[in-house]
């Protein structure tokens, strides 16, 4: 019985050149009976634990391996035969791929060379090789590997083929080279090589009509049996079996990879568990000063207890290293994930929520019995997060440290756009296609909407386009980095896996992503920016510097009332989390009264309990409108907190693993498949054993409906307790500085900016409405940032920084901040004296007189704007020395209405602080029925009205099914807009291009909420142009007879 | 195109924007400048059509040429295209569409038409019937005519005449836009409160100099008449076009050739003086009953030598037909390119470009479509790897490498199906030993293959995989035989493909 081993295949991981996933290979080797398969992708391993993962299921054997391809020699396939091999691989690929720009990679024989121990190579020849080179480079390398290397024999039924194996034999043994068969596999099936033409095609930006001879000749590099490969060779039967023996001394498996957790913490003399130990206990005395309670103290004991049994002390050890640095840098963190809220980590300062007031079950998150690595995400200030990944860079070592990648997919409409291109489609039919209809669809096998975007059902071209875009949608495109997981390691990183450079200088990945890392058990530590956290950290030091009051997160005061009613009003913009328009409507039913509410109420309006229809039963039972009931006394411990209904993430799987019957490998296996992009097939056999499960144990199956459709809304979205008890404590603390520190409050958020739900605009609008007396952006006056001016009554009154004015540079702030400082403190008196001593160039000085910015010195903004464009070219040494030193007569230049001031204001600095657009407009607008968004309040349920305001935001989430939310925002406050999809039909225009819009439509109200349902829209957008030019003659487009077109 | 949403669409930083649309497009809120992504959005089935500035600009040129029936000075202002506007000083940048459009100096012309009120009437009339929307202004000076054409406050007709003197008043309500200035200074003005002409004249023409350079007063002043700016008109250019009449008819094809030679002469000093060579010519012969005979030559780059030329029809005279005799001959250079000066060299050296005056005098003799050169196409199917063209035609894929892979000497088309006799493997790949070709019975004695080619599966129709053999029967033929297999319907054929020597 003849077999075979496939040693040489190229998985869709040598990206645009495989046709198959690795997982498609190894189902394909099983099927076929092959004892191996060798996964050799080009210069690189971020397929092989794809393969690994498959092969486990199925006991095939997976040589680990690459073919490199060298920028001086022909290209061979290298396969390590044991640990110490691979490590060599995978620090040569490193090599190659730290010295190129991303994607690349740049190896010569020498540097193979150097690593070659214990290697297998094989050395491949081109199709049209020249031989003597190729007999050179042959004793090259067996020179020095001796039996460890092979030629390869590859018969595709080419033209010539027969013969160029001959010559190759010959060859081989006038040098004492073995020969070895393989196939250069492209695709696990021929029927992927219209695949595998079309990705080449794609690769090569042509058409794959006009690919010509850069596409295969025929379909035969597909992975073909034993007796298949024999009949192709049948007078080489040693050269196939030899693929045997080689698999045979290819020893290594990943399963070898043993991750080990730095250790670089503990002092000489002690071990980690007890410099952990120490750190905690010293952590709680800071954290208690009064004495640690009782409670807390057994917890301690408790969770060191569990860490020390499954070795985890190193784990938490580098966390705490890191949230050190960056608490020594005064840079804010806060952990979140499984198991950092945990007692020991409030005590090393890696959270501050207070194990106290949330009771989370330390053993929920890391078990024993799953083996898993614990779970912590560290989220720090956006603007500084760098700074955190550049030292864990510096104290690890390139070599020990490295991002985790991302693998980015082809998607419905990136497939269909690049298919459709290389289908040679035209522009216009490649856009019809890509419409979000059609791959909707697409992906749910209905009918293809086709006539509807004006294309044929029977265009065979067309066709063929949709079913190659549906199969090449999932393949991976290329890797990018993960977000902020770091893989860092005792030993060395890339004896482990392949480390690349990114795209961002300073960066470097390697070549796993998440999942990679979780198949084979390794530790991430995410690093992340928050923006809301450099917003804190800005108020804590204002408070410090303007009140002295030093605070941080674990010591705002807690539970203040005063916050919760606030929060219970809505009254949220710039609050963390909780500042979006859905939270919004949610916050007053839901009514937070305490600091576990918050923690539901961030999880709450999210894809997976709104896709499980999960939030109308919670908020019932809340309110005591519904008895709460559990399903079952075994679920009653699992859903109590949230009065009998699934809410978090852990929840579900925790309801998996109770009422299904899963083991918690199984239910984890479940959030997995959800969460990664078309795993195979498996999520159907979960939903069946799930369900069947669960009505097996007695639960009503439309509950075991909800909760599965819940989980499937968790898949990309999930939201675990532990991440919403983090992410609810800052909603507190800002919410706390909203409500104590208004002025503060607006002035970090501005200055932490682009961050959060609402521009500059709300934020000022809000503190205004809140009492803060806001100063525009002057010269005399303002800094970069906004800062703090204290009024005559003694409050907090904000100055806006000069950031807010568009355009404009910080460099050029410094130079007039030093320009002030330079002055002893003599106010700039005029435009002149201003020019001279701040020296900046005259765009800048228009910039800032455009800005309105010169009002300290009693100059309009016309006025400014008429002296400064008189500033001589681009430096200025003004007119009085230059010469040019006429005094122009003082001009009477055309006053400003109050409408093109506004309107000004908002071109330069976004916001006015002179009025509101819409209070200009009230006489106009109430002329047309619209009524102010104050009154709306006043209006029965189910009244029709009009309102108008300036669009401040449009949206359409993904879980409303095409419903456009629109926020619009008149001088007394806003209205939310809700537009369907058949009104948007009608009013596309309106819904998307209006920057002033008058709604009449149906009042909808639901306790504090109140919905505009839309009926008609009406675009106002040229209103606000006239209050711009109130001059009428003065249209700024010629003004032709439309032209027309024959 | 009228009753749906159309716009012209051009690119800017990568970015596909709307360069004009039509009058439907506006109402639906879709203005030039706008991407094309976010036009779509507002109204999904707009049709759009590439900007094809250069043709705009020829018609525009057209349209110039035609103009100068009112007046011999005319003169188009620019319409630019996105590339020439960043390429272009931001400070002379026109905005918007008032680019197009064409000046008349029609000074002491329009009493030949009837008076100014009639003429305009009249070339905006035409111009509609032609079928585009002109408006037209008439003013004592070319800014004035040009910032009325656009901004003024046009009577029912389109048109506008500025009585003669009231230029300074007819201008000052017309925005500052109307002086063809720069975005830039337009906002600038703006910004301070300046919006119309006449805010600008009202002002002391230092603190405007001061601020916004001297183009500014440059235009007001032209506009007002405070300095005179003339239209810098198209020179005419003289026709390729020689013609001799003959005092007695001429019928034998000596005197035509006689004749073609002066012609030729004339012909080319006038190319010379325009830098240009010739690549089609028309040689035209009237005959005295008023019927004409024409002989058309062409060449493959451009010629101006009288000698190469005149070969180019020497194998066409003989066979002209005089008729009753001809009066008179004309010759024109239709097509002509850009060529150089070149001083002729001391030895009479031609023979260098031998190979093409013989293409150019096979192609004039047979026509182009006749003279054909094989040229390589990228296909792994061999009756698509070759095809013939013809040889004037540039090709392509000039560069492509030929496969290094030997064919048959013959090929046949389309492949010929054979009769296989006795058994053939169905599982191994092999030829059949005996087959019957076009009557014949041949025996196979060596084989060589199988050379496997899968179908384009991106064409119609396309074929099944194929599995070519060369072989040798046993008296020494040697065919290109291959098995064709079909997936759809598992059936295999053989047939022969082409012939070896």
């Amino acid at each position: 019985m003849n077999s075979y081993v496939e040693l040489q295949t190229t998985s869709n991981f040598s990206f645009l050149k495989g046709a198959s996933y690795p997982e498609e290979l190894v189902h394909r080797a099983v099927e076929l009976e092959h004892k191996a398969i060798a996964i050799t992708d080009r210069n690189t391993l971020a397929g092989v634990v794809r393969a690994h993962l498959a092969a486990r299921e199925t006991g095939i054997k997976i040589i680990v391996g690459a073919r490199l391809d060298f920028t001086d020699s022909e290209s061979i396939l290298c396969l390590p035969t044991n640990h110490a091999a691979y490590s060599r691989l995978t620090r040569l690929i490193t090599l190659g791929r730290r010295r190129a720009p991303k994607g690349e990679c740049y190896l010569s024989i020498d540097d193979f060379l150097n690593a070659q121990k214990d290697q297998i190579i094989v050395i491949l020849s081109q199709s049209q090789c020249d031989l003597d080179h190729l007999s050179f480079t042959l004793s090259r390398f067996s020179g020095v590997m001796g039996d460890r290397c092979y030629l390869s024999l590859q018969n595709f039924l080419e033209y010539g083929d027969t013969r160029r194996i001959a010559l190759l034999d010959n060859l081989a043994s006038k040098v004492n080279v073995s020969t070895v068969v393989t196939n250069d596999v492209h695709y696990h099936d021929l029927t992927r090589r219209k695949l595998q033409d079309t990705l080449t095609a794609i690769k090569n930006r042509c058409t794959v009509d006009n690919a010509g001879y850069k596409l295969f000749v025929n379909a035969e590099r597909h992975l073909k049996s034993a007796d298949a490969m024999s009949a192709l060779f049948p007078n080489h039967k040693e050269a196939i079996s030899r693929t045997v023996e080689i698999a045979e001394r290819c020893s290594f498996s990943l399963d070898q990879l043993v991750y080990e957790y730095p250790d670089d913490e503990a002092p000489p003399g002690t071990t980690p568990q007890k410099h952990l130990t120490d750190l905690a206990w010293a952590g709680a005395q800071d954290r208690y000063p009064s004495g640690i309670p009782d409670k807390v103290c057994l917890q301690i004991k408790h969770e060191l207890q569990l860490i020390d049994e499954l070795s985890y002390a190193n784990y938490f050890l580098t966390v705490h290293d890191i949230v050190q640095y960056a608490r020594n840098r005064g840079i804010l963190c806060q952990g979140r994930g499984s198991a950092a809220n945990s007692a020991v980590c409030y005590c090393l300062g890696i959270t501050a929520v207070d194990p106290t007031k949330i009771d989370l079950l330390f053993e929920r998150f890391i078990s024993a019995e799953r083996g898993e690595p614990p779970d912590i995400d560290v989220d720090f200030e956006h603007e500084r997060r760098e700074e955190v990944i550049q030292y864990i860079y510096k104290k690890y070592g390139r070599e020990r440290a490295g991002l985790a990648a991302t693998v980015i997919h082809y998607r419905g409409r990136s497939a269909m756009r690049e298919v459709a291109r290389a289908m040679g489609l035209s522009r216009d039919v490649e856009d019809a296609l890509s419409k979000a209809s059609v791959i909707e669809r697409l992906s749910k096998k209905n009918k293809l909407p086709l006539r509807e975007v004006g294309l044929s059902e029977n265009d065979p071209k067309i066709i063929l386009t949709l079913q190659l875009a549906s199969e090449i949608s999932g393949f991976p495109r290329h890797l990018s980095q993960h977000v902020g997981g770091f893989v860092i390691t005792r030993g060395r990183l890339d004896d482990l896996v392949p480390i690349a450079n990114a795209t961002m200088e300073g960066r470097t990945t390697i070549e796993w992503d998440k999942d990679d890392l979780d198949t084979l058990g390794f530790l991430k530590i995410d690093v992340l920016g928050l923006g809301m956290l450099s917003c804190i950290r800005k108020a804590f030091e204002l408070l410090q510097k303007h009140h002295q009051h030093e605070v941080d997160l674990a010591t705002v005061p807690a539970e203040d009332p005063e916050v919760y009613k606030m929060l219970s009003r809505a009254d949220s913009v710039g609050v963390f989390q909780v500042e979006s328009r859905a939270q919004m409507t949610m916050l007053p039913r839901l009514k937070p009264r305490a600091f576990y509410d918050l923690v539901i109420e961030v999880a709450i309006v999210r894809p997976g309990p709104i896709q499980g229809d999960m939030v109308h039963p919670y908020l019932r039972r809340r309110n005591g409108e519904e008895e709460v009931t559990f399903p079952s006394e075994s679920l009653r411990e699992v859903l109590g907190k949230t009065y009998g209904v699934p809410l978090f993430q852990e929840q579900a799987m925790k309801i998996a693993i109770v009422a299904a019957g899963f083991t918690p490998a199984e239910a984890d296996g479940l959030r997995r498949a959800m969460a990664t992009f078309r795993r195979m097939g498996t999520i159907q056999q979960y939903r069946n054993k799930m369900i069947r499960g669960m009505i097996a144990r007695g639960y009503e199956e439309d509950f075991a409906n909800r909760c599965f459709k819940q989980i499937e809304g968790f898949g990309d979205y999930g939201f675990p307790e532990s991440h919403a008890a983090s992410f609810a404590l800052l909603v507190y603390v800002s919410a706390w500085l909203k409500y104590h520190h208004p002025a503060i409050f607006a002035c970090s958020l501005l200055n932490s900016q682009p961050m959060g739900f609402y521009a500059p605009a709300q934020i000022v609008g809000d503190a205004s409405k809140h009492g803060v007396t806001i100063y525009p952006p002057d010269v005399n006056y303002s800094h970069w940032d906004s800062t703090i001016e204290i009024t005559a009554e003694g409050l907090d009154a904000l100055r806006l920084g000069l950031r807010q004015i568009k355009g404009f540079r910080e460099d050029f702030a410094d130079q007039l901040i030093t320009a002030r400082k330079m002055g002893n403190g003599r106010p700039f008196f005029d435009i002149d004296d201003f020019a001279r001593r701040s020296n900046l160039p005259k765009s800048v000085l228009e910039q800032l007189a455009d800005a309105d910015a010169f009002q300290s010195i009693n100059l309009s903004r016309r006025q400014a704007l008429w002296s400064t464009q008189r500033v001589n070219s681009n430096q200025a040494p003004l007119f009085i020395e230059s010469g040019e030193g006429i005094v122009e007569q003082k001009l009477h230049l055309p006053s400003m209405g109050l409408g093109e001031e506004v309107s000004h204001d908002y071109r330069t600095i976004h916001l006015s602080l002179k009025d509101h657009p819409l209070s200009l407009l009230r006489n106009l607008m109430t002329s047309m029925r619209a009524i102010p968004a104050k009154k709306l309040s006043k209006i029965e349920n189910g009244g029709v009205v009009s309102v108008s305001g300036l669009v401040i935001s449009r949206q359409r989430p993904g879980t409303a099914s095409g419903v456009i939310f629109t926020t619009l925002e008149d001088e007394t406050g806003s209205a939310n807009v809700i537009i369907w999809p058949s009104v948007f039909e009608k009013y596309r225009k309106e819904t998307l291009v209006s920057k002033l819009l008058l709604v009449r439509g149906e009042l909808q109200r639901e306790g504090l909420v109140i919905h505009i349902i839309a009926r008609h829209l009406i675009d106002m957008t040229s209103k606000l142009y006239e209050l711009a030019t109130p001059y009428k003659n003065n249209t700024q487009k010629p003004r032709y007879p439309s032209r027309d077109f024959q | 195109m009228h009753n749906r949403p159309f716009a012209l669409v051009t690119e800017r930083h990568g970015q596909a924007i709307l360069f004009a649309t039509n009058a439907i497009a506006e109402q639906e809120g879709l203005n030039p400048g706008m991407k094309l992504a976010d036009a779509r959005a507002i109204f999904p089935k707009l049709t759009v059509e590439p900007t094809q500035i250069q043709k705009d600009k020829a018609m525009l040129e057209k349209i110039r040429i035609w103009c100068s029936r009112y007046s011999p000075w005319t003169s188009s202002s620019e319409i630019q295209d996105e590339q020439e506007k960043e390429k272009k000083d931001p400070n002379l940048i026109l905005e918007g569409p008032g680019g197009g459009g064409i000046w008349i100096d029609a000074t002491g012309c329009s009493h030949l038409f009837g008076g100014e009120e009639i003429m305009l009437t009249d070339l905006v009339n035409k111009i509609n019937q032609i079928g585009f929307v002109s408006k037209a202004a008439i003013a004592e000076t070319r800014g004035a005519a040009w910032a009325l054409a656009r901004y003024g406050q046009n009577n029912q007709k389109n048109w506008t005449i500025a009585p003669l003197g009231t230029v300074r008043e007819t201008l000052a309500p017309l925005p500052t836009a109307a002086l063809r200035l720069s975005s830039t200074t337009r906002l600038n003005l703006q910004k301070v409160g300046l919006h119309t002409i006449g805010d600008l004249l009202k002002l002391p023409r230092a603190t405007l100099s001061a601020r916004y350079g001297t183009t500014l007063l440059k235009r007001l002043d032209a506009a007002i008449g405070k300095v005179s700016e003339s239209i810098s008109a198209v020179k005419y250019k003289e026709p390729l076009y020689v013609r001799i009449s003959f005092s007695e008819p001429i019928g034998n094809s000596e005197d035509f050739r006689a004749a073609l030679e002066k012609m030729l002469i004339l012909l080319c000093q006038k190319m010379e003086s325009q830098g240009v060579g010739a690549r089609r010519l028309i040689f035209t012969l009237y005959r005295v009953d008023g019927s004409i005979e024409q002989r058309l030559a062409s060449a493959t780059h451009p010629i101006r030598d009288i000698v190469t030329l005149k070969n180019l029809f020497n194998d066409r005279i003989n066979d002209i037909d005089p008729g009753f005799g001809v009066e008179a001959t004309t010759l024109f250079a239709e097509r002509t390119e850009a060529l150089g000066d070149t001083q002729a060299k001391l030895s009479d050296d031609r023979k260098s470009n031998n190979f093409e005056l013989l293409i150019d005098r096979l192609t004039n003799r047979f026509g182009n479509e006749k003279i054909l050169s094989p040229r390589i196409t990228e296909s792994h199917i061999p009756e698509r790897a070759g095809t013939l063209s013809s040889i004037t035609e540039k090709h392509r894929n000039a560069d492509i490498k030929h496969k290094n892979i030997i064919r048959p000497v013959r090929l046949l088309y389309p492949p010929e199906e054979v009769e296989t006799i006795g058994l053939v493997s169905k599982l191994l790949v092999e030829p059949p030993s005996v087959f019957r070709w076009r009557k014949v019975v041949h025996e196979i004695t060596l084989s060589q293959g199988p050379e496997r080619i899968s179908p384009e599966w991106w064409r119609l129709g396309n074929t099944g995989t194929r599995d070519y053999f060369q072989v040798e029967d046993s008296r020494g033929r040697r065919l290109w035989i291959f098995r064709e297999t079909n997936q759809g319907s598992k059936t295999t054929r053989w047939y022969v493909h082409g012939l070896f020597p």
